[in-house]
């Protein structure tokens, strides 16, 4: 017996549902842990003897700073997270710490102020809504000589709700990749998320445009094209995911350290992208299908 | 010509662009010249790669009327520039953009040791004032070699009182000239110091650096002053623009500034590099198990792609960051879809019965309807993410959107001539070799 996408969809439809509640659950109480990109502020990379992670707090909050983050990398350097310092206001709080810790050295210093950094989130999330209603008027354009039977309005509707699910999974795995492994959310996650966003619709398109095709030669029910499209589509979405999770595989092994958490965003988001055009985008359209039947037919 | 001949024919072209695309990418490899323009082509890495530190500045316009922002931004532009230059580091990276209360000035400044030093010294306003000659004692009237004072003394005079610099023409001789119109204070002033310095110079220093020593004809009172030489356009303009970022209130605040170690950008691009051979390799390798034949063919089409690719950095000057490196690996995964699109049509062309010399050219039609929409939505998520991302996505885009670009030509008319090539070639090729080495043929939907 075939594949059938579209008489399985019930269990697609309870995985996403669980996989979007523990997202939601993950992001309330974990947080996505936002870089300085986004949230502004400075971090200062130190290094030196006696320096531990209580210490470091206390004299920083004895210098004002009670809002001070303070961790340790493995390699015997402190992390401090704060707000924006201007290079005064820097000079003068290294000086007050090298009292405290006479050996102390700064390797790095980063700052960013608050005007970049909000404009930095403003231009993200425009560009995520952007993105989905540019991709929503092409498929409609793409599919629309599918009126008759199924409105190109839907193909670009479905493939949009699936894009989000997609980008709102990925967050949550993101997020719980970041709190075991302290990755920040910086403007790589952001473009991580548009890359799975172009991705998934890559994916959904090609299905879709098996059913465009298929409707014009097949005569059965609309359930039963999206079933054979997909079977007859498999190999092709299996392989062009796998080929991709090659490549970000060995980024991910033989690459730096700083592209990490990108390279995991970017992989989360093509496994849950290739889900989505397959097992939720396909039987969904069915759904909606139904569902607008039913209603125009009261 | 016969469609033998024809193939023969597109792929001589294509081996003749893969020897020159071998040849451009290689690091030492020749530079392009037209007529007299020397194109350098090597590949520039960005500060993740290189290490280095950003500075970000931003201008405060908030006193600025509209028109006059874009011409201060350009002089703070220079001026950050000139100070940037004194350090003696190779290729700063400068650029103004838009956005805040007026406008940027993004400061890249690879492999610098000192950043505090760099930043106390661009962080200062640009500074206009006039000075008159001097007597050093001891030496009178002690000139450099094109005969201007070596000795100025400061005068009250300085861009705070300018309101304006313009390029004007002279009447006579059209010759470009600067005109320059003080305030009520600073005309008063002026008056003084031209009628004390008839016969002799004025210096107009900005940053501490005489940028022209006109020598005055006349006391003046109108609080006008042109300043006549041999000005080329370009010069007359360039130092109007200087004279107007002096004279106009332009602070300007470090925004932003982050860095990357020399030692890790290194570690960086040799990974990132290895990564990227380990990537392709293992995707030729499956492409070539799962294709057989014409997997050998998209493997072919594959390297040359990265090989254009890099060519296209070179030649486009495209900045590398690991972002970018990141984007253009990615692009790896979408060129082999765009094969796997063709070569998953053509196994369903000849399951269908189609004979293999009609199959190809079938499913490079079905195929590439597929190809161009799926890639035609990546490429509107490519261009937004150009155009509202910050500098590290914006190399991301980019790559990506290049290999997007670059693969579709690559699996249309690379893998087309080659496999039309190969089959016109041989005149009986046995579809087996086009089966997939490890998905079996699924069974027939029922019509």
């Amino acid at each position: 017996m075939m594949f059938s996408v579209t008489r399985t969809s019930r269990v697609w439809f309870s995985l996403s549902g669980l996989l979007m509640a523990a997202t939601a659950v993950v992001l309330i109480f974990w947080g996505l842990n936002p870089g300085i990109d986004f949230s502004g502020g400075s971090i200062l990379k130190l290094e030196g003897d006696g320096i531990t992670v209580p210490r470091m707090r206390e004299a920083l909050v004895r210098l004002g700073e009670s809002s001070a983050v303070v961790q340790t990398t493995g390699e015997g350097e402190s992390i401090v997270r704060l707000r924006t310092l201007s290079t005064e206001e820097h000079a003068r709080l290294l000086a007050r710490l090298r009292e405290t810790f006479p050996a102390l050295e700064e390797t790095q210093f980063d700052s960013v102020g608050p005007t970049l950094s909000r404009e930095l989130l403003r231009k993200s999330v425009l560009a995520i809504i952007l993105a989905s209603l540019g991709i929503l008027v092409y498929l409609a354009f793409v599919f629309r000589r599918t009126s008759s039977v199924v409105s190109p309005w839907s193909f670009g509707t479905i493939a949009v709700l699936a894009l989000l699910h997609d980008a709102f999974i990925a967050t949550g795995a993101f997020a719980v990749y970041a709190r075991f492994w302290s990755a920040s959310a910086d403007s790589l996650f952001v473009t991580a998320l548009l890359t799975t966003i172009g991705f998934s619709v890559h994916d959904t398109i090609v299905i879709f445009n098996r059913i465009a095709g298929n409707m014009r030669r097949l005569r059965l029910s609309f359930a039963q094209i999206v079933d054979v499209s997909v079977v007859e589509t498999f190999t092709r979405s299996v392989n062009t995911s796998l080929t991709t999770l090659l490549v970000l595989l060995s980024l991910l092994f033989f690459g730096g350290d700083t592209t990490r958490p990108f390279i995991v965003a970017l992989a989360a988001g093509v496994v849950i992208g290739t889900y989505s055009s397959v097992c939720v985008a396909a039987p969904l359209l069915v759904r909606w299908q139904e569902w607008k039947g039913r209603r125009s037919r009261r | 010509m016969t469609t033998k001949q024809a193939s023969a024919l597109s792929v001589a072209g294509v081996l003749a662009l893969t020897a020159s695309a071998v040849l451009l990418s290689l690091p030492g490899g020749p530079d392009i010249r037209v007529g007299t323009k020397t194109w350098d082509i090597r590949l520039k890495l960005g500060l993740d790669l290189l290490g280095g530190t950003q500075l970000i500045y931003q201008a405060q316009m908030k006193d600025i009327p509209a028109e006059q922002r874009s011409d201060a931004l350009q002089g703070v532009r220079d001026v950050v520039e000139r100070r940037v230059n004194a350090f003696g580091i190779s290729e700063p990276l400068i650029q103004t953009t838009g956005g805040g209360d007026g406008g940027r000035v993004v400061v890249e400044l690879a492999g610098i040791q000192d950043v505090e030093q760099a930043i106390a010294l661009i962080g200062e306003t640009p500074q206009l004032d006039f000075r008159e000659e001097a007597e050093i004692k001891g030496l009178t009237n002690a000139v450099d070699a094109g005969g201007i004072p070596l000795a100025w003394r400061p005068t009250e005079l300085s861009g705070r009182n300018l309101r304006r610099a313009d390029v004007s023409f002279h009447a006579q001789t059209g010759a470009p000239e600067v005109s320059l119109i003080f305030d009520s204070d600073g005309s008063a002033l002026f008056e003084k110091i031209t009628e004390r310095n008839i016969g002799k110079r004025i210096a107009i220093f900005l940053d501490n650096t005489p940028i022209t020593a006109p020598v005055v004809q006349d006391k003046i009172t109108q609080g006008e002053a042109v300043i006549t030489g041999s000005f080329t356009l370009a010069e007359a303009k360039q130092l109007v623009t200087r004279l107007n970022a002096g004279a106009l209130p332009v602070p300007i605040s470090l925004e932003s500034r982050t860095t990357v170690g020399p030692t890790l950008g290194k570690d960086s691009l040799s990974k990132s590099v290895v990564a990227g051979v380990v990537g392709l390799i293992t995707v030729v390798a499956y492409v070539i198990v799962l294709y057989r034949l014409p997997g050998v063919i998209a493997a072919f089409a594959l390297i040359l792609y990265a090989l254009l690719n890099l060519v296209a950095y070179k030649i486009l000057g495209v900045t590398m960051t690991l972002a970018g490196v990141a984007g253009f690996i990615l692009s790896i995964g979408m060129a082999v879809d765009a094969n796997i699109l063709i070569f998953e049509r053509l196994k369903e062309e000849l399951r269908n019965g189609r004979p293999l010399r009609q199959a190809i050219p079938e499913g490079f039609r079905e195929a590439w309807s597929s190809i161009r929409d799926s890639n035609v939505s990546s490429l509107i998520t490519c261009v937004l993410l150009y155009a509202l991302g910050s500098s590290v996505v914006r190399g991301f885009a980019l790559t990506l959107g290049l290999g997007i670009l670059l693969s579709m030509f690559s699996a249309v008319t690379v893998t087309r001539t080659l496999l039309q090539f190969v089959v016109a070639a041989r005149s009986q090729s046995s579809p087996r070799l086009f089966a997939s080495g490890l998905t079996p043929l699924s069974p027939q939907p029922k019509p």
